[in-house]
């Protein structure tokens, strides 16, 4: 399958075909976000509880603490409310 | 693929899907096909699943994906899998992921049509207790005296009167080799259910609890909690039957009222009002008769 390199380069085939895989990571689903998950690095135990609960898979491990695509955060709050630890807090989005 | 890093670059089930915020179904599904591995298809009836996955142009899967009518996905399956055994392809399984609202109510027939035949499909159900993607109307899934759309709760009205009917109860009599239920909040058991219907042929059903914050009112963060407060107080017992007998049990630890369960979601606010205790007091003997049925609880 070919994979697409842009939205604009998207290319729309006869019969409506789904013309590549995982072409969603196009939609950038973080503009829905109103309050962002902020990790504070420090009381972070690497436990990945937030890498196995998030819905829209934007948690990523490294070698320090976990990291936050926000291209795809939705900011449900899920892995702050599920964190043992507290190392991830909601703040509100700056307009 | 450009755009695309750390989670998504391994996963048969990628960010960008639009699925609402704290959707317990868009988690159940990604830990779903990491159980079953790459060399699968996978038929999704109309639901939510399909919705949030498939506007045009933009599809979060990776494993080959089809969408079919309400009530004949489980047909399509049973069709897919006699092709496949036809070109002897064993190694390639079929999954079927519905909403409750296909595989309870209008899709019925079909499943049930599929099971007696044995077809070698595993036939996910994602529980979320209503037709959510059109505005949370009942179905046979929805719990008793839980507010819907086309059951609001009024002066003559306190919500669905019904009960929730028992599938996993039907599919097992229908000589179907193992059937399972299994939360969101517990993935790791969800997993291994997944992996072990994964071993067997023929007909297989896991039903799968996911909360669903829009539709049952409560904010977007509780998601999991909610899911675990379902399945302590009794309203939502996990269990595996191999052959049609129960062979394993979840076993509850600490046993919850259903009030703590009820008061978190608006679709059943109504009920912790004056005049709905004896509604309440009917809610609990349905978990205490869960408990009871299933041995939920070891008594020591």
């Amino acid at each position: 399958m070919q994979e697409p390199k842009s939205a604009s380069k998207l290319e729309y085939v006869r019969g409506g075909a789904i013309h590549a895989c995982a072409t969603s990571t196009l939609m950038k689903t973080g503009a829905w976000r109103v309050f962002k998950p902020v990790v504070e690095a420090e009381k972070c135990k690497q436990c990945k509880l937030c890498y196995w609960y998030c819905p829209d898979f934007c948690i990523q491990m490294t070698e320090e603490a976990i990291k936050i695509d926000y291209d795809y955060c939705k900011g449900c709050g899920i892995c702050a409310a599920e964190c043992p630890t507290h190392a991830i807090v909601m703040e509100r989005e700056e307009d | 693929m450009n755009g695309e890093r750390g989670a998504n670059k391994e996963a048969l089930f990628v960010s960008g899907h639009r699925a609402c915020h704290g959707c317990g179904l868009a988690l159940a599904v990604r830990h779903i096909l990491k159980a079953t591995g790459p060399d699968v298809i996978v038929v999704t009836p109309t639901g939510c699943l399909e919705t949030f996955s498939s506007p045009y142009g933009y599809s979060p899967w990776r494993v080959p994906w089809i969408h079919h009518l309400f009530e004949n996905a489980p047909a399509v399956a049973s069709g897919i899998a006699a092709a496949l055994s036809a070109q002897k392809r064993n190694n390639v399984r079929v999954v079927v992921i519905g909403g409750d609202g296909s595989t309870f109510d209008i899709g019925f027939g079909a499943l049930s049509g599929m099971l007696e035949r044995g077809d070698d499909v595993l036939y996910i159900c994602t529980d979320n207790g209503a037709y959510m993607n059109t505005g949370g109307q009942r179905s046979g899934a929805t719990p008793t005296y839980s507010s819907t759309t086309t059951h609001p709760v009024g002066r003559k009205s306190m919500g669905k009167p019904q009960l929730k009917k028992d599938l996993p109860a039907i599919v097992a009599d229908h000589g179907t080799p193992y059937v399972a239920t299994a939360s969101v909040a517990y993935l790791k058991d969800l997993r291994k259910k997944v992996e072990k219907a994964m071993t067997y042929h023929g007909p297989r059903y896991i039903q799968i609890d996911t909360p669903c914050p829009s539709g049952w009112g409560f904010s977007s963060e509780l998601a999991l909690e909610i899911g675990r407060l379902g399945v302590n107080c009794g309203l939502v017992p996990l269990f595996e039957m191999e052959n049609g007998s129960l062979t394993r049990v979840r076993k509850i630890r600490k046993k919850l009222q259903v009030t703590e369960y009820l008061k978190a979601q608006s679709r059943f606010k109504h009920l912790l009002q004056e005049d709905g205790s004896e509604y309440l007091k009917e809610l609990q003997e349905i978990a205490d008769q869960n408990i009871a049925k299933y041995a939920l609880i070891t008594s020591s």
